[in-house]
């Protein structure tokens, strides 16, 4: 079980948060909606951060933050994991490793979307869900 | 961990302070941000989730550029949108509208049921989504 010493939301939608840091055996770790603000299911992103890079974040106060730009200008590579939510479960979780952090939004949208269509075979019923990343993705 | 015989203090988050919350008077227009579908409807969320409190709304008359900023934390698609409404449209259909500011954005607001359940029934979502097009024909007249 993840025991969670310290969690600060940052950004909040419809009373949920939907950017947090979260600090997991003194390490802090970013929690990003990507999408689910307005949909029936969760793309989320997880990933580790630097302490500088958390301090950074939650000295912020940005009235409108391209975090997905704020991502991409990190150095380094990005390690972290995409997970699908929908109907109150975890349907899929996928952990990536990418050289860079650019363009990490659309990512998960495409790395969700071919989890989610591998999984329409036994579960039609995502139908929707696969149908509505597809839409995002050809945007 | 240990540093000269003494244990460290785990590290903290550094919590910033919120901006006090502000009254909002009736005229002041809210913004809801939503989603265009591909066969042209547009999608806005009717009515909190199961695991949502109340329905989230920007304060003021704002674009869906700045919106999905405030909302996403992403630059806008072409299927971002918003439609808006009026604080005094949203009292006058029964529901408490409060300014909420986040850590990330003061402009929020929280729309909420009266009464100790949180949930909204299908009069609620239909009064909401009215307001909307109250305030659209209310604005096609020139005012807002």
């Amino acid at each position: 079980m993840v025991v969670v010493d310290d969690r600060l939301g940052l950004s909040w939608w419809n009373g949920r948060p939907t950017v947090m840091i979260e600090v997991i055996d003194g390490r802090p770790r970013l929690a990003w909606l990507i999408v689910g603000h307005n949909e029936p299911f969760d793309v989320w992103l997880f990933s580790y951060l630097t302490w500088d890079e958390a301090d950074a974040l939650t000295a912020m106060r940005p009235a409108g933050l391209d975090l997905d730009a704020w991502l991409g200008e990190r150095e380094g590579e990005f390690e972290g994991w995409y997970s699908l939510y929908a109907g109150g479960g975890l349907l899929a979780q996928m952990t990536v490793r990418y050289p860079n952090r650019r363009g990490l939004a659309r990512e998960a949208m495409r790395v969700m979307h071919e989890a989610v269509v591998a999984l329409l075979d036994d579960k039609p019923e995502l139908r929707p869900i696969a149908d509505d990343l597809a839409y995002r993705l050809a945007a | 961990m240990e540093s000269d015989g003494e244990l460290d203090e785990p590290r903290r988050l550094i919590r910033p302070k919120l901006p006090p919350r502000q009254d909002l008077s009736d005229d002041v227009v809210l913004t809801q941000y939503g989603t265009q579908l591909p066969d042209g409807k547009t999608e806005f969320r009717g009515g909190p989730r199961a695991s949502e409190h109340g329905l989230s709304l920007l304060v003021g008359r704002v674009d869906a550029d700045a919106a999905t900023l405030c909302v996403r934390q992403h630059l806008a698609e072409p299927y971002d949108i918003v439609r808006h409404t009026r604080v005094g449209l949203l009292r006058d259909a029964g529901f408490i509208v409060s300014h909420a500011p986040v850590e990330w954005f003061i402009n929020h607001a929280l729309v909420h049921v009266p009464g100790p359940d949180p949930k909204w029934d299908n009069q609620s979502k239909n009064a909401f989504k009215r307001t909307f097009v109250d305030f659209a024909e209310e604005d096609s007249h020139g005012r807002s």
